[in-house]
């Protein structure tokens, strides 16, 4: 009893936590993960990955019903928690708390595991092993590749529950091998968006949070976490001089990052040639649009209006992702949704021109 | 074997192994310190050295997860068999006057054992029946594309100087000069192979965060802790192969051979380990250029050079 309970304390001293984003909840995912981080706890990767699971806002229907399935592959023993929009951080610290407590009550665990449906061998097997649909998963249709050779189609939707991925965003991508051959993007529970007004230190510190992101997925572990330490500062500190020195400083770092650059050129090109109609700031390469964070970041803290405020609407973007993935393989796929900044519930909002096929009621 | 008895090196028995094996483990397990102290560094979090303690006693705890219509034993031995490669690389490795596997081809012995790793990691991939898993697994194979034929000419490079492919002959040819003084392109390549296939730093594209974890996004509980573990394990293993091939063996002031073959794979360990936070991924597609056009080039004109100078020395 003992040793299993100290083995118990030890691992939940390194609990995974799975954190779902409602759109507009962003603040509060930023105050979890820097809770998470102050107790060595880590974001999970994946279900399988977490040991707890954290919805963060409030999810609409839609959004709620993915959340479900993903509870549904946590390993256990498993906890989860919901965070309202608002917080400070002593609700979050509570949530966090509680899910420790669950994490080590053995009994409520044990309950958990008997309560789960399992998969057993009669729902798996049986007759259906020279079907065409296995399990109920129908196997994949060829298609022609992009060398015009036949090749297996999946159907795999990226997000909602997907780590650096914009809140409340799916893209439904058909895949042949890694690459993806077709694309169709939505936004979730759609209707029940309501959009947030941000200070400007918070929304410089929203494009520090994309940047990160975008850091993270490059694999650049050290990129991020510099990212991730001016996005907390400018969240704490309304300061704009302090605030503008931090951002001139990782500017300069990513300037420096020679490696980083090479490995971003060249993705997702957007040219006003190709395109007239996509917003100019939208332009460029996966690197351009990360440099071009940092600028806006800039510009938002110190109100700067000489810099025109650079918008799109959510159509706009979710139109241009779809359109640039198609090609690409899946790690260059997410560097371009992630080097897009979208954000469903700040941006909607703030689109100058949001007249033609907006499809919000 | 007809050979040994032309080696240098004391042949124990093989019930060894084991200690090998526990020397491998140890190893891994100062490497995952190492990451969780720069981890917790840069994210200013607080438990550096106790990370390894803790996420074993999560993952011990953490129950197996199964997926519908996985392979699930093909899974099993991709997750497993990680550690498993990672001593049988080790076992050729002499430290200082002792070894347990006296191959007269130990070179080509670590070689085999590392293509091993392609079968491995794909198998976890594959394995789970994931779309995630599967792509990882693809990123895999293409950076193996890479990365294995620059690693092979690079591994070529010390036996030719030493006229043999006995590890412990290598070492033994590098009195006063150690080879990485004289082919740096060599090691060079040589480590980079070594974070290739560990899939590690710049080429953990195949367990990637954007893929959800790739190789690695369906495995839970003691699977996943015999993959990481395995990870660590083959970067361990890299390491400690680097010290009789380019870094002069058991040899040095002071402290016994054996103490130096360990010290010698720390410092190399170490610089492997740290290498993952401060580079970005290489791009699969991207990398494969760099492998075929710059790395193999480098590493066939490093191989002439070293030919050159082993025929003029005769």
């Amino acid at each position: 009893m003992g040793l299993r309970r100290r083995l118990a304390t030890l691992a939940v001293d390194a609990t995974h936590v799975l954190v779902v984003e409602a759109p507009g909840a962003w603040l509060a995912r930023v105050a979890i993960e820097r809770e998470i981080g102050r107790r060595g706890w880590w974001l999970a990767t994946s279900p399988a990955d977490a040991d707890a699971l954290v919805t963060v806002g409030t999810p609409g229907p839609q959004l709620s019903e993915r959340v479900e399935s993903a509870w549904g592959q946590l390993p256990g023993p498993r906890s989860r928690t919901a965070i309202a929009d608002h917080t400070n951080t002593t609700s979050v610290q509570t949530a966090l708390d509680r899910v420790a407590a669950e994490l080590l009550d053995p009994e409520r665990q044990i309950r958990d595991a008997r309560d789960r449906e399992g998969f057993t061998s009669d729902q798996m097997s049986g007759d259906s092993d020279m079907d065409m649909s296995p399990s109920g998963i129908p196997l994949a249709e060829g298609g022609d590749d992009r060398d015009g050779l036949e090749m297996d189609e999946l159907h795999v939707p990226l997000g909602p529950v997907l780590p650096h991925w914009p809140a409340g965003v799916v893209l439904r991508c058909t895949l042949q091998g890694d690459v993806v051959v077709a694309a169709e993007a939505s936004v979730l529970d759609e209707s029940d968006c309501t959009p947030v007004r941000l200070e400007p230190n918070e929304r410089a510190a929203l494009r520090c949070d994309q940047l990160a992101s975008l850091l993270a997925l490059s694999g650049w572990a050290d990129g991020r976490a510099a990212a991730v330490h001016v996005r907390d500062a400018l969240v704490d500190e309304p300061d704009t001089a302090a605030g503008t020195i931090l951002l001139d400083e990782l500017r300069r770092r990513l300037r420096r990052a020679r490696l980083l650059r090479w490995s971003l050129r060249g993705i997702g090109d957007l040219r006003a040639g190709d395109r007239p109609d996509t917003p100019p700031h939208l332009h460029g390469d996966v690197y351009e649009r990360l440099a071009r964070l940092v600028d806006q970041a800039r510009a938002e803290l110190t109100g700067d209006e000489a810099t025109p405020a650079p918008q799109a609407s959510v159509p706009e973007l979710l139109a241009v992702a779809e359109r640039l993935v198609v090609g690409l393989d899946l790690a260059a796929a997410r560097l371009v949704v992630a080097s897009l900044a979208i954000d469903v519930a700040t941006t909607s909002n703030l689109a100058p021109h949001q007249n033609e096929e907006s499809p919000d009621a | 074997m007809p050979e040994a008895a032309t080696s240098s090196l004391t042949l124990v028995p093989v019930g060894w192994v084991v200690l090998a094996g526990a020397i491998v483990l140890g190893l891994a397990w100062f490497a995952a310190t190492v990451d969780g102290v720069a981890t917790a560094r840069a994210e200013a979090s607080p438990t550096g050295l106790g990370r390894p303690l803790r996420e074993v006693a999560r993952l011990m705890r953490q129950r197996r997860r199964a997926t519908v219509e996985a392979d699930t034993p093909l899974w099993r031995i991709g997750s497993g068999g990680l550690v498993v490669i990672a001593t049988l690389m080790v076992i050729v490795v002499p430290l200082g006057p002792w070894t347990v596997f006296d191959s007269p081809v130990g070179v080509v012995w670590f070689n085999a054992m590392d293509v091993c790793v392609w079968a491995l990691v794909w198998l976890t991939g594959w394995g789970p029946n994931s779309a995630h898993g599967l792509v990882g697994g693809y990123r895999f194979l293409a950076h193996g594309l890479g990365y294995e034929l620059p690693l092979m000419f690079a591994l070529v490079a010390p036996p030719i100087a030493a006229h043999s492919l006995r590890v412990g002959d290598v070492a033994a040819a590098q009195h006063g000069l150690w080879f990485v003084v004289w082919m740096p392109i060599a090691f060079l390549v040589y480590l980079i192979g070594v974070l290739g296939f560990s899939v590690w730093g710049p080429f953990s594209a195949a367990v990637g965060s954007d893929i959800a974890g790739g190789v690695a996004a369906e495995l839970s509980g003691l699977d996943r802790l015999l993959f990481l573990t395995g990870r660590y394990a083959l970067l361990a293993a890299g390491a400690a192969f680097a010290v009789p091939m380019f870094l002069g063996g058991g040899a040095g002031p002071l402290l016994p051979g054996w103490l130096w073959v360990i010290v010698k794979t720390i410092v190399v360990l170490t610089a492997l380990v740290l290498a993952r936070r401060r580079l970005p991924v290489l791009r699969p597609d991207l990398f494969m250029e760099v492998g075929w056009l710059v790395l193999l080039p480098a590493a066939l004109v490093q191989v002439l050079v070293v030919s050159v100078i082993a025929v003029w020395r005769g």
